[in-house]
């Protein structure tokens, strides 16, 4: 955009600059000429509903928001005359008299841009008749409530919900004063598709959409906002976290209309409030076979003269390091040299390794001269996409945002979705063509796709074996005609991006992966658009630090185990049983769990808020995780807890 | 697109006219009578189609060979249903007031018979010996048509009969001309929209055609949603082709390859006539692919519209056809540069787009000699109220309210007074008695606070309280108001409930400067033209009626003796005809009693003010009044 060409406005007298393209509210803001909005957000369309930002134009009859109004070279514009400051003062009389805003029993109180204005423009009482009927509260959905009674019916939710998330739940019902906002068809939001992201909710100016983890819990004025990327899954959104003593209030997206700023319902909620138990105080397995509080000592103690034994007696070979990749690098790598250097092991893993020893070998079964991860493609290929292709996913369960960008890309670009995945998944409702194969025959499918992609554009791929269509059609158990639309909708796109996650990389299928590339070669004109949904936060960067490096995993049967789940909950897949078989296992962990339960010591972990540091996001990149807590006491930090017991042996 | 086929588009063309000529020809002057029954919806709603049924029945008894047609609406609705009938060698007779007796007896003494039958004719519509000329009533001295000119006069469902008097003639001519030189025709005419803001036609034309981009897109505003307005209708009923003539040289010009006619749900009848229409004008390669014959091909598409009044509104339009909520949408980007799909876009009303045949055919200078300075061609107004001659009329532009009201709508009934008109509907304004001298034109009206607008005109006598009529009209407005934006769904809720105020009595004198400034307000404020527009009556009535207001507020008196809360019913003693009980039995609340000497009182605290009494008592001793405010009722005696 930069080829846009400057122009030049006088506003309150003053010459200022701009890009031609620009709203007038734009190049106010960009010359720091307040001009109050409520119904403007940053990244969402422009609708002039709330006549706030109304501006004087010169030639122009009447007054006209600038939000809307685009700006001209020449344009003389007022922002500020007495008539304007009259009107919006106006304005905000008739919104305090529409329905109820009696701030005192209001969540946002403080935090509201309807009552900021109010202050701002000195409305000390409202000259008309309040005229508000009893409308009602939805409270069915999980963490957020609408109280359409503080409504000021911007349509900032409508949008950001259309817009940003894609996902189109919101709509205006009804006409005039009587307008609702409604989910659906009038249906309860917490019965409604609504995915509980809270887009919304942030961008609701006033109380009317407010969270049930954060109602009445704080003020912004009364806290500290931090800035801190979320860790929970691969896409890294940035966060803005509310912290009042030493609590969380709530956490924001912090680009709410950018990429990666939206969150999701984990990521905005579950991180603020969750019923887990967190564990304090070491732990360690009493004569009777419960676990009793111990002292960090003996706990350390306890450990580090087991590893010797274990050693000592069986090898070093007989210890097994296990940790979670929902920690930094930072931890992940003092656990690796821990592991191999102090301990003198080989055997560790992340409890999501087994899907990169998939991917890794599905890559280099496809390209044989030694890529890795880096031949995915950023996440925001999404949106540049004309085709997307899922497979084996559920984003919006996983990995919400992602599907966030998947259907804006559908509802906004029409872009084809085809959702492939032979366990029943709600988001191939939300697609073009949804194809679900018998289980385990996805390659079958792939292979026979790359067939018809391979005929209809004329690929001269020779490297390739591909799949009948009928071969396909007897192992998937799919349609004829619906495999043929899929390929149809493949070959006709010429920028697609395949999409995959955790169904494909639990399957331990290197061959469906490597499918999978092919496919997606075939399919994209200039190059290979594959992006997978890593299940963690930091599971790219605990494979690049080598964690996952390890063949064979799945064979070994250790006698002794160490598991580093700080703040993850999250188990399962083959090495539990592993774990759970080993003579002595020690856990390093924030939350009581199974696991945890069964472990002969556990030591206290701090949980994300608690610590700081760097995290590698799905597509690659590097973002920092930031401390918003003081731990609380006697929790340790989980590089120093390592290497005590690194010193110690 | 360069004009090589021109002869070709005038052959075909000529061979199109010529059988529609003879055709016309064979119906219009062979030996056949034809008897026309004017069956738009007006017509209908009056018992038009009762009257066909009548004259098939009765002709079906003789053995003579009669054409009968159903034709669109005349305008005169205040006659409905009217029969037009000609019979060879005898001049042709517009009849008015016929019920299906009328017409058995008009079959059987005139078809039959030769009895003209006089008593029911209007008049001719040719001068002669027998019956005197239509054009002789005093309305014809100020009427001209134009877009009324075929209406009724033709079979809206037979092309044919529209190219006999000429139709289609413009469009073969346009497709021999440059688009350019159609806009700067359209633009020395002068014509301005008549959707009701009167914007210029050619430069809107000349913006969307001008904008970038290879696809654009027609769109005929038929929505009318405006209570009390129905020319659209009338027009799309009774001559539908001449809407579609104006398309195809619209789209033409602009360079429109699709087209949409938006119409009101709530016309089945107009969207069924324009469905034939496009059908015949299709099968004669009049729209379709390669029109007559030349590279321009246009479609157009009916769209039934949702029903809401701001539907009406072009961006609210344009998102309703795209299957969206029909709310509107900030301007600028205006359609014409952005409109449908976020393509340029023109759209016209209907009137507007049948001006445009008229003026290629007979040029911008015979349009533009019409009217006054600024505002050419001629105006159609629906009459509707209190005045005598109710329906369509069409009249130059300039023509004063006087005359319209008067001469063409024959004064006001029952020898009651004028007070005001409302013109052009909600969005429009109330004008006094001073203003009866005024010509009327768009900026004329736009001067005194009122518009065009659709075109409604409502005459109010002196039985009609100013202030209701305020209110009324802006309750409608608040209901339609689509609530997007803050000024207009939260400003007419206010306003209106001031005004309800009023007319309860529980106004107070400073409301009257809140009202006026939040009028203003939503006057300047709103995102589109409804809410804008929406205070007119409201301001109109009280810079010209501010004495009713300032009685209603201040002495809680209703002057029209309208306002139910500020009036109450009265017997008055000493015309009361004690022994009549007609009052008693119809009073529903037993509100009314006799005293002592048999005089009827009626009990004011039981009254609901229904007014039944006030009908029941007979004329002769009209013992029952109104009064206001109602403590003027004498206290009760014994
Ligand atoms: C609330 C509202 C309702 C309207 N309804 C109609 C309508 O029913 N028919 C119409 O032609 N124009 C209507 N208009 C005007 C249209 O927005 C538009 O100006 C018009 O169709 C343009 O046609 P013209 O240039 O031929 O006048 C309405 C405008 C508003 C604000
Ligand atoms: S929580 Fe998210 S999905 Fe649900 S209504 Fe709000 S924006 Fe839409
Ligand atoms: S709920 Fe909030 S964001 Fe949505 S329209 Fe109402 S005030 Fe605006
Ligand atoms: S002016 Fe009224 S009808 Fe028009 S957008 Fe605003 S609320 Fe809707």
């Amino acid at each position: 955009m930069s080829d846009r060409k400057e122009i030049t406005l006088t506003v309150n007298g003053n010459q200022v600059k701009g890009k031609e393209g620009d709203t007038v509210l734009q190049l106010c803001r960009a010359n720091n000429i307040y001009v109050p909005t409520l119904c403007f957000m940053e990244g969402l369309s422009n609708v002039g509903a709330c006549r706030l930002c109304v501006v004087e134009i010169d030639g122009e009859r009447r007054i006209n928001p600038s939000c809307t109004y685009p700006a001209r070279d020449g344009l003389v514009v007022r922002t500020h005359t007495p008539n304007l400051e009259k009107y919006r003062r106006l304005i905000l009389e008739l919104m305090f008299t529409e329905r109820n805003h009696f701030c005192f029993f209001c969540a946002a109180s403080g935090d509201c841009e309807l009552q900021a204005q109010a202050y701002r423009y000195q409305m000390d009482h409202a000259r008309y008749p309040y005229t508000f009927p009893a409308l009602p509260t939805d409270t069915l959905n999980d963490f957020m409530v609408i109280d359409h009674n503080r409504c000021i019916l911007c349509g900032r939710c409508v949008r950001v919900c259309g817009e940003v998330v894609g996902n189109h739940t919101l709509d205006f019902s009804r006409r005039g004063w009587r307008t609702l906002i409604a989910a659906d068809l009038n249906q309860p939001l917490g019965e409604s598709s609504c995915i509980s992201c809270g887009a919304c909710l942030q961008a609701c100016p006033t109380g009317a959409i407010f969270s049930k983890v954060s109602a009445y819990r704080g003020r912004t004025s009364e806290g500290k906002v931090i800035h801190s990327i979320c860790s929970l899954c691969g896409i890294g959104c940035e966060i803005d976290v509310l912290v009042k003593d030493n609590n969380i209030v709530r956490i924001d997206g912090a680009n709410l209309a950018g990429l990666k700023g939206q969150l999701c319902l984990m990521g905005r909620f579950q991180q603020v409030y969750n019923e887990n138990q967190r564990i304090i105080t070491p732990l360690i397995r009493n004569k009777k076979g419960d676990l009793e509080p111990a002292s960090w000592e003996d706990a350390m103690k306890l450990i580090t003269g087991k590893i010797k034994d274990y050693k000592a007696y069986y090898g070093a070979s007989s210890i097994a390091g296990f940790a979670s990749s929902l920690c930094p690098s930072e931890t992940l790598e003092a656990f690796v040299k821990f592991m191999r250097n102090t301990i003198g092991t080989s055997f560790i893993d992340t409890f999501d390794g087994s899907g990169y020893r998939a991917v890794i070998q599905g890559i280099s079964t496809f390209s044989k001269n030694g890529k890795g991860l880096e031949i995915e493609s950023p996440l925001e290929s999404i949106m540049d996409a004309d085709c997307v292709m899922v497979v084996g996913s559920n984003p919006l369960e996983t990995h919400p945002v992602a599907g966030s960008y998947i259907l804006r890309a559908k509802t906004q670009k029409k872009v084809n979705v085809i959702v492939v995945d032979s366990r029943p998944n709600t988001f191939g409702f939300r697609s073009d063509i949804y194809l679900r194969p018998d289980n385990g025959s996805e390659a079958a499918l792939l292979g026979a796709l790359e067939g018809l992609v391979a005929k209809k554009t004329k690929s001269t791929e020779k490297s390739m074996r591909f799949i009948s269509l009928g071969r396909a059609v007897e192992k998937t158990g799919l349609d004829k005609d619906a495999i043929q639309k899929a390929a149809a909708m493949l070959s006709r796109a010429k920028n697609p991006v395949i999409v995959y996650g955790d169904g494909v990389l639990s399957a331990n299928n290197p061959k469906l992966i490597a499918r999978l590339l092919d496919l997606a070669k075939l399919a994209n004109h200039d190059g290979l658009k594959v992006i997978s949904l890593k299940p963690r936060g930091n599971s790219r960067g605990a494979w690049e630090l080598g964690l996952a490096n390890q063949d064979g995993m799945a064979k070994i049967k250790p006698k002794m185990a160490y598991v580093l789940f700080s703040d993850d909950t999250f188990e399962t897949g083959d090495w539990v049983d592993q774990v759970g078989q080993a003579e002595f296992l020690v856990a390093q962990a924030s939350y009581r769990s199974q696991l945890t339960d069964c472990a002969d010591v556990v030591l206290p972990s701090p949980i994300w808020a608690e610590r700081k540091g760097k995290y590698v996001s799905l597509d690659g990149k590097v973002g920092h995780s930031q401390k918003v807590l003081e731990p609380s006491s006697g929790i340790k930090d989980d590089v120093e807890i390592i290497t005590k017991l690194a010193k110690g042996i | 697109m360069t004009v090589i086929a021109s002869q070709d588009i005038a052959s075909t063309f000529q061979n199109i006219r010529d059988h529609a000529l003879s055709r016309w020809q064979e119906l219009w002057d062979g030996s056949k009578p034809i008897i026309m029954v004017s069956a738009a919806t007006c017509g209908r709603s009056a018992g038009a189609l009762e009257v066909l049924e009548a004259v098939k029945d009765e002709l079906s008894r003789g053995q003579q060979d009669v054409q009968v047609m159903e034709v669109g609406c005349m305008g005169h609705c205040y006659a409905e249903p009217l029969v037009i009938i000609k019979k060879p060698g005898n001049p042709t007779v517009v009849y008015g007031y016929i019920t299906p007796e009328k017409a058995r007896r008009l079959v059987k003494d005139y078809i039959q018979g030769e009895d003209i039958s006089p008593e029911f004719a209007l008049g001719a519509l040719e001068e002669n010996e027998l019956i005197p000329s239509i054009y002789d009533l005093p309305r014809f001295k100020h009427e001209k048509y134009i877009l009324l000119e075929n209406i009724g006069r033709i079979d809206p469902e037979d092309i044919d009969q529209y190219i006999a008097k000429g139709g289609y003639e413009a469009l073969a001519n346009a497709l021999q001309m440059q688009p350019e030189d159609i806009i700067e025709e359209v633009r020395k005419s002068g014509l301005r929209g008549r959707g009701g803001a009167g914007f210029s036609t050619a430069q809107k034309w000349e913006v969307c055609r001008s904008s970038p981009g290879k696809i654009k897109y027609l769109i005929c505003n038929a929505d009318e949603g405006d209570p009390g307005a129905f020319m659209d209708r009338a027009i799309l009923e009774s001559d539908p082709h001449s809407v579609i003539e104006g398309m195809l040289i619209a789209a033409y010009t602009i360079g429109a390859r699709h087209g949409y006619i938006y119409v009101r749900a709530e016309y089945p009848l107009a969207v069924h006539r324009a469905e034939i229409a496009l059908e015949q004008a299709e099968g004669l390669g009049l729209l379709g692919k390669n029109i007559l014959g030349s590279s321009f091909s246009f479609d157009i598409k009916p769209f039934q519209g949702s029903g809401a009044f701001v539907c009406g509104e072009e961006t609210a339009l344009i998102a309703s056809l795209e299957g969206k909520p029909g709310l509107p949408h900030h301007r600028p980007p205006f359609p014409a540069t952005s409109g449908l799909n976020g393509k340029p876009t023109v759209i016209n009303n209907v009137k507007t787009l049948a001006y445009v045949p008229p003026i290629i055919r007979n040029g911008a200078d015979w349009f533009a000699s019409i009217g006054t300075e600024k505002s050419k061609g001629t105006a159609v107004f629906a009459l509707a109220g209190k005045v005598v001659n109710t329906g369509l009329t069409e009249v130059p532009m300039g023509t004063t309210l006087r005359q319209i009201i008067f001469d063409v709508g024959g004064g006001i009934p029952k020898g009651r007074r004028f007070k005001a008109v409302q013109i052009g509907g909600p969005s429009g304004g109330c004008l006094p008695e001073s203003a009866l001298d005024m010509p009327i034109d768009f900026d004329s009206l736009k001067e005194v606070g009122a518009m065009m607008g659709s075109g409604g005109m409502v005459v109010l006598d002196e039985d009609d309280c100013m202030v209701e009529v305020a209110r009324y009209f802006l309750e409608f407005t608040q209901r339609e108001s689509c609530g997007k934006c803050t000024m207009c769904r939260l400003g007419t809720r206010q306003m209106l409930s001031m005004l309800e105020d009023f007319t309860c009595g529980r106004g107070q004198m400073q409301d009257l400067e809140t009202l006026k400034e939040l009028a203003e307000d939503v006057r300047i404020g709103s995102l589109c033209g409804l809410g804008r527009t929406s205070p007119n009556p409201v301001l109109t009535t009280m810079r010209y009626f501010r004495d009713e207001y300032k009685a209603h507020i201040e002495e809680k008196r209703c002057p029209a003796l309208m306002c139910h809360d500020l009036i109450a019913y009265y017997i008055l003693p000493e015309k009361c005809e004690r022994s009549c009980d007609a009052c008693v039995g119809t009073c529903t609340v037993e509100a009314i009693s006799s005293n002592k000497q048999r005089v009827k009182v009626i009990d004011q605290a039981k009254c609901v003010k229904c007014g039944t009494c006030l009908t029941a008592c007979p004329l002769q001793y009209n013992a029952v009044i109104k009064l206001s405010p109602p403590d003027k009722v004498p206290a009760a005696k014994g």
